[in-house]
């Protein structure tokens, strides 16, 4: 009796310097800089980790708690906090892996829940303490098309969606999300495969929440896939779209859907305010690489280079240098190398001029799969002229590197 | 932060003082673990060591280090196993950034009167400021097993416990990269005023008694400082006898135990040994020496050692007794999960291991 009173006591006691604390400022130490948050739930995560450090267990809840008032199905938010409290007596951590004490034999289903909102903590707190530097670039977006005033991109292995900003051609870091992909994660082949598409697409346009059931959340921006790529690679599938989720839950885990990109409702609503739809490139990859401007800046110089120089070769009507630049895979028009380049041989061979004017270029990497180096997707608008023709086109190349340099391996018509 | 006035602070230095007194006339043959030798000053020479203590914790709390040091060892040369000097030394000790020797002043302290909760507290601050929070939780839950309403502990295993959880999930989630070390802000308790086990349960009631009592009159006491002051205040007089009475019942084996498992696990060989009595049945016929050799080779070799106990039962009878328990030991190289028993010996108010053998 009398102990048990002595330690409601001796708790009350130190719940009472634990409240003290709790007035005290928080901040996100530990990370680097100034921290901006995509948005208040991954705010909370942080910072509630981060409290843990030096302001121990009770302020970790509190910031906890005031995220889940607000977002009462944040489930990772609802395990956490489960955590914390039972931390509170040292016990084990569900999400470190360690399935709870009183629960000896759990069900799979808990086991493979608890695993999914791991992976979605460790994605979203990913974002924070391994974050690219501020003025890091990716490669995958190395020349925006002036018409194109925000892009895409995607990181598939950190669950993440970028949003770009068009600054004269180079891509302004202005947004990114938590989002989630396939259940199989990416590399879509086929119908029903339950994959993302990797490589570069386009939003195609915007479906409102009126003509949609709650599953997809406020709306939902559909994407070309499958695309010329995909189907010269005979991939199948469709209705690959950016949505938002299902009112009972605040987020889905990282590999949780169909194909489809999924974000939470508040982040599709900030996601929209930057697509363009029939405009907006989505840019699909394995995962991103940031490159410091120095040296994003040579990637893109290197690959300029070649582009120019294979302009440079075509006007100067030099057949054996401006062949070189084309791919020993290069196909077009169902002939092959050999039968496309005798073809143009001859018609070049009564030409006295040719004059080539590329406008509105836009350069990103497409990856085709996980483990190939990426290709590189050009489009620019064509103005042609020679001494006998001028034509003015929409032009779509794919490069990829062989022999230590750059060379087209396909080129046609954008669709 | 536990501060106390000046007044309480001297009741309680001065009832420790007796105490040990009582204790060290009892250990007149007792080996002094703390390696330190004493300076030798001219006021310790002619100046009652409780003076020395008084002067030394002045000087301490003038920040003065060195001078309160000298006064302290003078103390401790008349008086070695001096609770309230040696805690004091530790205190010193830790600000002067000694914090090996801090340590083992503490540890010395855990061993020596192991139901003193601040000595385990102020080891468990230690060793999370070196990043051992493991070792501060084992340390800090001795606090509170000795001592059920010592905040102070709670407090700090609660910040122990924040701390874990957060180096499971950097491990866990993969964030190691991040893991700046985190700032400890656990509270050093820098007085003594706990109280023997037996007489823990009257001065348990008398908090929860000055608790409702603030209720009823708020302006009487500040409340921080109330439970303590009262707790303090409940236990006089001090009983002449047995003057650790906790030793002699099953709760003095079982610590007894629990700080030999943390000496083990500190890899704090000379402490380790010092639980084992003189007359310790050596294994595989060893001798004495060879067994301690081999002992104090094992112990260093080991990089990490972590031991968890839980007791299955313990018995005393008179001056012997003996105990069972399950012992997972987890080094870097070895781990091991057995039931022991270990046959205790009373020497004094010491338990010591006779004998150690596995199974139950």
């Amino acid at each position: 009796m009398a102990n048990a009173a002595v330690i409601a006591v001796a708790l009350s006691l130190a719940n009472a310097a634990a409240a003290a604390a709790q007035s005290a400022p928080l901040e996100a130490t530990g990370l680097a800089g100034s921290v901006a948050f995509s948005n208040e739930v991954e705010g909370a995560l942080v910072r509630a980790l981060e409290t843990l450090k030096d302001g121990g267990i009770k302020p970790a809840l509190k910031e906890l708690d005031a995220a889940l008032a607000k977002n009462p199905n944040f489930r990772l938010g609802h395990l956490m906090r489960g955590d914390l409290l039972m931390a509170k007596s040292g016990a084990a951590l569900a999400l470190t892996g360690t399935p709870p004490s009183n629960d000896k034999t759990p069900k799979p289903e808990t086991i493979a829940s608890i695993a999914n909102l791991r992976h979605e903590a460790q994605v979203r707190l990913h974002r924070y303490y391994d974050a690219p530097a501020a003025d890091a670039l990716p490669t995958a977006v190395l020349q925006m098309a002036p018409g194109q005033e925000h892009a895409l991109l995607i990181d598939s292995l950190r669950s993440r969606i970028y949003v770009f900003r068009n600054d004269n051609g180079r891509p302004l870091r202005v947004a990114d999300f938590y989002t989630t992909i396939g259940k199989l994660g990416t590399e879509k082949a086929r119908e029903g495969d339950q994959k993302t598409p990797l490589g570069v697409y386009r939003v195609t346009s915007k479906v409102a929440k009126e003509k949609l059931t709650d599953f997809y959340g406020p709306g939902a921006f559909p994407i070309n896939f499958p695309n010329d790529m995909d189907k010269r690679l005979g991939r199948t599938g469709s209705g690959i779209w950016i949505h938002g989720t299902p009112p009972d839950t605040y987020s889905r885990p990282p590999l949780a859907s169909d194909g489809c990109v999924v974000l939470t409702n508040e982040d599709f609503q900030q996601l929209g305010k930057y697509v363009d739809p029939g405009t907006t490139p989505v840019v699909i990859a394995p995962s991103v690489e940031w490159q410091s401007p120095a040296d994003w800046s040579a990637v893109r110089g290197v690959f300029n280079g070649y582009l120019m120089e294979w302009k440079r070769d075509w006007e100067s009507l030099n057949m054996d240098a401006y062949l070189a630049h084309y791919s020993r895979a290069f196909a077009a028009d169902g002939k092959n190398i050999a039968d496309w380049a005798s073809n143009k041989r001859r018609i070049n061979a009564g030409k006295s001029f040719v004059k080539v004017e590329i406008q509105n270029l836009s350069v990103f990497e497409y990856s085709t799969a996980i483990n190939q180096p990426p290709l590189m997707m050009v489009t620019f608008d064509q103005d042609y002229k020679s001494s006998n023709n001028a034509t003015r086109m929409k032009k779509l190349q794919y490069w990829q590197r062989e022999d230590g340099r750059w060379k087209i391996v396909f080129e046609g018509a954008a669709s | 932060m536990n501060y106390i006035t000046s007044l309480v602070s001297f009741q309680t230095a001065s009832r420790i003082s007796r105490r040990a007194v009582l204790v060290s006339a009892r250990w007149l043959s007792s080996v002094v673990l703390g390696s330190v030798l004493a300076q030798f000053t001219m006021s310790g020479a002619f100046a009652a060591p409780a003076d020395d203590f008084k002067d030394a914790s002045k000087l301490y709390q003038q920040g003065k280090l060195e001078q309160a040091m000298s006064k302290v060892n003078a103390g401790l040369q008349t008086q070695p196993k001096d609770a309230q000097g040696r805690f004091l030394k530790g205190l010193i000790l830790t600000e002067q950034k000694k914090v090996p020797d801090a340590i083992q002043t503490f540890i010395g302290l855990t061993q020596d009167y192991p139901e003193l909760p601040e000595p385990h507290n102020n080891l468990a601050v230690l060793y999370a400021g070196q990043g051992n929070y493991e070792k501060a939780k084992v340390a800090l839950e001795l606090a509170i097993q000795t001592h059920p309403a010592y905040a102070t502990a709670h407090e700090n295993l609660g910040d122990i416990y924040a701390q874990l959880a957060r180096r499971a999930y950097d491990k866990a989630l993969q964030l190691d990269k991040s893991n700046a070390t985190a700032q400890s802000k656990l509270a050093m308790v820098k007085e003594m005023f706990s109280v023997p086990k037996p007489i823990a349960a009257a001065a348990a009631a008398a908090v929860v008694a000055t608790a409702a009592a603030s209720k009823t009159e708020p302006a009487k006491t500040a409340a921080s400082a109330a439970p303590a002051t009262a707790a303090i205040a409940a236990i006089a007089p001090i009983p002449a006898s047995p003057p650790l009475a906790s030793a002699a019942n099953e709760d003095g084996v079982k610590k007894t135990i629990a700080a030999w498992a943390i000496a083990w696990s500190a890899k704090d060989v000379n402490a380790y040994l010092g639980f084992y009595a003189a007359n310790f049945e050596t294994p595989d016929g060893l001798t004495r020496g060879a067994w301690e050799a081999q002992r104090k080779e094992r112990i260093e070799r080991a990089k990490t050692i972590k031991i968890e106990l839980a007791f299955r039962s313990a018995k005393v009878k008179g001056n012997e007794a003996t105990v069972v328990f399950r012992q997972a030991y987890r080094s870097d190289t070895v781990n091991s999960n057995n039931t022991k028993t270990l046959k205790m010996v009373r020497a004094g108010d010491k338990w010591l291991i006779q004998s150690e053998r596995a199974g139950g």
